[in-house]
């Protein structure tokens, strides 16, 4: 199987933090994984440097055999932790924007969704809720055909009724060939619908394994294993 | 990618301006009119006048201020997370926030442009601006070469000069960025010292002229002068490249 994500000594400090350590992580095409850890972990560093929003103190990482540029930006559909996009701009805006600059937008495909969500095509995203502006974002990110989707914290902030939209909205969207690397602490409400878990701790990986190897190895859900590992 | 740049800056710069633009042509008509049918005195004309005035200098201000946040919350706030995360290099954003500037700059020269010939055509008559445009050009015919090289020499530097200025401003937001506090305040006292060395660069380099060329050499003949915003322009440009780049740590 072809690695996508492939992170060599992977290290980032800020000033005299270091948020990354060493990291060695590779990760396959076709799998849904989960970054996990608490706050703090170097889970949002380790997934802006795969999206060249950082540039690593040592090591590198690669994307699907490519250093970090414009060329692998190309190939990685990238959702931030918070709302990036600009206010004043409509839902017909954004889909001519992404389909501006992304060749593999499925313009269709993003249609279908926001349909499903009723939502009107001239509203500003300034008129719109919290919850229904990161459903928009995901929608946007969810409707490329990429080969790496980066969701960092997708489920944090939001209602359980839209956690549940966002996860049904991930699962059924991500193209068999790709990988989604979801970075969240909220274990529970992921588990279900991961292939594989990396536990980030304090910079370093410390576990890299099948959902279900570690469910059997453990005797315990994932939840339930993370809360062991990183007990205060 | 650059063309596409460029075409959303210039939609976010737009709808910002715009209302601007529309309320300066607005309160130039009107206040033209005033003047034309002379109700010239009064609390209602003296509104007017300064709302005009007002009008005059706020779009300047705005298209300076516009710019300027255009590249900070584009680049280095919340919108940076598209930005970057866009197929596209540092470089390429970089150089399509600056053409944004030149495009709004020359736009902003245009409606000053475009109130003046409201005013005349207002208060005069469409003719008298047509024949005041006709005298500008048929001076142009008589002004000798020489001269006419040295203006267009100063045309050339002040618009190097404002896309140094642009450049400029650009790196103290980056320089900024660098740091997790009072990043505007930086940003500022960066501006300040660069404006204090390049007053010294200018009074070196008349200075070095004078030593070279002689007292009586007219100094904007020489290409010295437009040498200084191009390396400029290319230190700052650098320096916003390098911080953007390699250093951007967006919160």
């Amino acid at each position: 199987m072809m690695e996508t994500l492939v992170c060599n000594e992977l290290s980032k400090t800020y000033g005299s933090v270091r948020a990354l350590d060493h990291v060695d992580l590779k990760l396959e095409e076709g799998k849904i994984v989960g970054l996990l850890g608490p706050n703090g972990s170097g889970k949002t560093t380790l997934i802006k440097l795969a999206s060249r929003l950082l540039v690593p103190t040592e090591g590198e990482v690669r994307i699907c055999g490519e250093l970090p540029s414009p060329a692998t930006k190309a190939i990685v559909s990238y959702l931030p932790d918070r709302n990036y996009l600009p206010d004043w701009m409509k839902i017909k805006d954004l889909l001519e924007m992404y389909q501006d600059f992304y060749g593999d937008f499925d313009v269709q495909r993003a249609q279908e969704m926001l349909g499903s969500l009723n939502i009107d095509y001239d509203t500003p995203l300034k008129n719109m809720s919290k919850g229904t502006k990161e459903k928009v974002q995901l929608i946007l990110t969810m409707s490329r055909h990429a080969k790496l989707y980066l969701l960092d914290e997708p489920i944090a902030g939001v209602d359980p009724a839209a956690r549940d939209y966002i996860l049904k909205t991930i699962i059924s969207n991500y193209d068999e060939t790709a990988t989604v690397l979801i970075s969240t602490h909220l274990i529970a409400d992921v588990e279900n619908v991961l292939d594989e878990a990396v536990f980030l701790k304090e910079g370093k990986v410390v576990l890299h394994q099948s959902v279900d190897e570690l469910r059997d190895t453990t005797g315990k859900s994932v939840d339930e294993y993370f809360r062991e590992v990183f007990k205060c | 990618m650059l063309g596409k740049l460029i075409k959303y800056d210039f939609k976010a710069m737009f709808r910002s301006l715009y209302p601007i633009y529309v309320a300066l042509i607005a309160l130039t008509t009107v206040f033209s009119l005033m003047v034309k049918f002379n109700f010239d005195q009064g609390l209602l004309f003296t509104i007017f006048a300064f709302l005009f005035v007002a009008a005059l200098n706020g779009s300047i201000i705005a298209c300076v201020f516009f710019v300027v946040t255009r590249f900070s919350h584009g680049l280095l706030k919340n919108e940076g997370y598209l930005s970057f995360a866009l197929p596209v290099s540092t470089a390429t954003h970089i150089l399509a926030k600056v053409i944004n500037a030149i495009i709004w700059a020359f736009i902003e020269g245009l409606m000053l442009c475009v109130c003046m010939v409201i005013m005349g055509t207002v208060m005069g008559s469409i003719k008298e601006v047509a024949f005041f445009f006709q005298e500008v050009f048929r001076a142009f015919d008589l002004i000798e070469r020489d001269v006419l090289v040295a203006v267009l020499q100063v045309i050339v530097f002040l618009i190097l000069e404002m896309i140094a200025s642009v450049c400029l401003i650009y790196a103290a937001m980056a320089v900024g960025h660098l740091f997790s506090k009072n990043q505007k305040m930086i940003a500022v006292a960066f501006l300040i010292v660069v404006f204090v060395l390049r007053s010294f660069l200018w009074v070196s380099l008349v200075d070095l002229t004078e030593v070279v060329a002689g007292p009586t050499h007219m100094f904007v003949d020489d290409l010295m002068l437009i040498i200084p915003p191009i390396v400029l322009t290319g230190l700052y440009a650098t320096l916003t490249w390098f911080i953007l780049d390699r250093r951007l740590n967006l919160e």
